[in-house]
């Protein structure tokens, strides 16, 4: 009978199976030679008392060694696996993707994801310039979450992009024609959702769904970007990046921006790359919006980029890089390139929040801006930084971690 | 002499600004710097105070109150064209007679509205 209430969803992918278990319950064994497929529970279960009953055995598993917070579970047989009960719900944590390799090609360049660049290793790119998201990569690459981005125009087909596009939408015309030349959105996209697929580079969340929406960003009637958005929200997107901005929002943007968060929608937006102070008396900045998160960019010096819009609304910063060492991107008709700005700052702190999504899927956009903010690398102390609250005028809540957003 | 045609030309265009945020947005008129290439006929640019270029058409936005009665509403100001955007928000289409500064001011000092804004066309920058 309790097999009824265990539901086991054997999908057999790049690295491992998946499986669904009624909630509070755990499975503690690895199947056949993957010992990274090992459940655990986080939230703090180090409260929860373990329990394991022989009967409940279900499952052909290895026999490997569970450790976790100093107890030790040991599956002496081979063969043998164990459902076991915690006494009280906690949440499951998969890491299924313990053995990830990453093959793509221009990952070792890609400093800001990749620890071990290739920039790391010449000194180019100082230590913890990346945004720490192996550890998180091992638990989620985004599944099943939908992360729209409102930009110009998109390469759709990408080789390193089509298999993640889930909706196309064109808030002009209302066709699903997202093309143009030279794509912003293009460049934006990949930051959050190139595939992991030996080619090219990886996103930040690399198995999120894809809603590309395309606007002119030049000359688009505000009922346009209500469109746009509404669009998002209707294909059921749980991130909308906005990776432009104005500095000046118009009453029925902020409007909007409120109705999407009321909705449960994380909207993103970048700061701008002026090297302006938001705070002055003639900006009103999209990003400054307290309905969205506002992202600035860091450079490979691991500090706050010299052209990053600053200010008290900014919440905090991501990897852009600068014309130096910029980020590794997407560029239209399958090819890739190098560019710097607040516009690859933002897609990471959203491919980060699909991550995030991915494991907990009810977080609200104020538990979700307060992880961020609280798990923020506190960056720049050894350049003058000033954390007064846990904010630095320049640096706003630090540099995203996105290992620790997710733990 | 050019003291004389500015006041003038500032006279004239006195009535030409909308509310946004409960404040007036005064407008001059301006070339279009905004697109090359894209011109709407029905478009005229102007600047905003704060040197923004924006382009107006014949359209206007308009929120509504929740309790607000939106069908009594456009039998008042005899509006038949118009487009629900999403919920109390609307596209109202104007008739090339009707001055759109005047009649967005008109149905924004109305008490069933949040705003009534011209639908501009605005800039936005790539980052």
């Amino acid at each position: 009978m309790r097999m009824l209430y265990i539901f086991i969803l054997l999908v057999s992918n790049l690295f491992s199976y998946e499986l669904q278990l009624k909630k509070g319950w755990h499975l503690i064994g690895a199947v056949e030679d993957i010992k990274a497929d090992i459940f655990k529970t986080e939230k703090n279960c180090i409260d929860c008392v373990w329990k394991y009953d022989k009967s409940w055995k279900l499952f052909i598993a290895n026999g490997v060694d569970y450790n976790y917070t100093g107890k030790t579970f040991s599956f002496i047989n081979k063969g043998e696996g164990f459902w076991v009960k915690a006494n009280k719900e906690c949440n499951i944590t998969y890491n299924k993707y313990q053995n990830l390799q990453i093959n793509d090609t221009y990952y070792q360049y890609q400093w800001n994801l990749n620890p071990n660049s290739f920039y790391h290793q010449d000194g180019v790119a100082v230590k913890n310039s990346d945004i720490n998201i192996s550890s998180a990569w091992t638990q989620t690459l985004g599944e099943e979450v939908k992360v729209a981005v409102i930009d110009d125009c998109f390469d759709k087909n990408h080789k390193d992009l089509y298999k993640n596009v889930y909706k196309t939408f064109n808030a002009n015309d209302f066709s699903s024609n997202v093309f143009g030349n030279n794509c912003h959105g293009t460049e934006v996209v990949g930051v959050i959702g190139a595939s992991l697929n030996d080619k090219g580079i990886v996103g930040v969340a690399p198995k999120a769904k894809l809603i590309l929406i395309s606007i002119n960003l030049s000359y688009s009637y505000e009922s346009d970007f209500i469109n746009a958005f509404e669009y998002a929200k209707q294909q059921g997107a749980k991130i909308i990046n906005c990776s432009w901005g104005s500095g000046e929002i118009t009453q029925s943007l902020k409007d909007e921006l409120e109705r999407i968060r009321k909705s449960g929608i994380v909207t993103v937006f970048a700061s701008g790359n002026s090297g302006n102070n938001l705070d002055s008396e003639y900006i009103d900045d999209e990003s400054e919006d307290p309905n969205v998160i506002g992202v600035g960019a860091t450079d490979a010096t691991n500090d706050v980029a010299y052209y990053s819009n600053y200010g008290s609304n900014i919440d905090i910063l991501a990897p852009g890089g600068t014309l130096d060492l910029g980020i590794y991107l997407l560029k239209d008709n399958d090819e890739y390139g190098v560019e710097a700005g607040t516009s690859f700052s933002a897609p990471t702190v959203s491919g980060a929040i699909a991550l995030l999504l991915s494991k907990k899927s009810d977080l609200s956009f104020f538990d979700i801006r307060k992880k961020l903010i609280t798990t923020a690398d506190k960056i720049g102390k050894e350049n003058g930084a000033d954390y007064v609250n846990g904010f630095d005028k320049y640096r706003a809540y630090g540099k995203i971690n996105v290992g620790n957003l997710l733990k | 002499m050019r003291f004389f045609l500015l006041l003038f030309i500032t006279f004239l265009y006195s009535d030409e600004f909308y509310y946004e945020f409960g404040k007036k947005v005064f407008l001059k008129p301006a070339l279009n710097k905004m697109s090359r290439g894209v011109i709407k006929s029905d478009v005229r640019y102007y600047k905003t105070e704060n040197g923004k270029i924006v382009g107006i058409g014949r359209k206007i936005l308009v929120k509504f109150k929740d309790k607000a009665d939106i069908k009594s509403f456009f039998s008042k100001y005899k509006i038949k064209n118009y487009k629900k955007l999403y919920g109390n928000v609307f596209i109202i289409v104007l008739d090339n007679k009707q001055d759109i500064f005047k009649f967005s001011q008109e149905l924004y000092c109305d008490e069933d509205t949040v705003y009534a804004i011209p639908n501009k066309i605005k800039k936005y920058q790539k980052r």
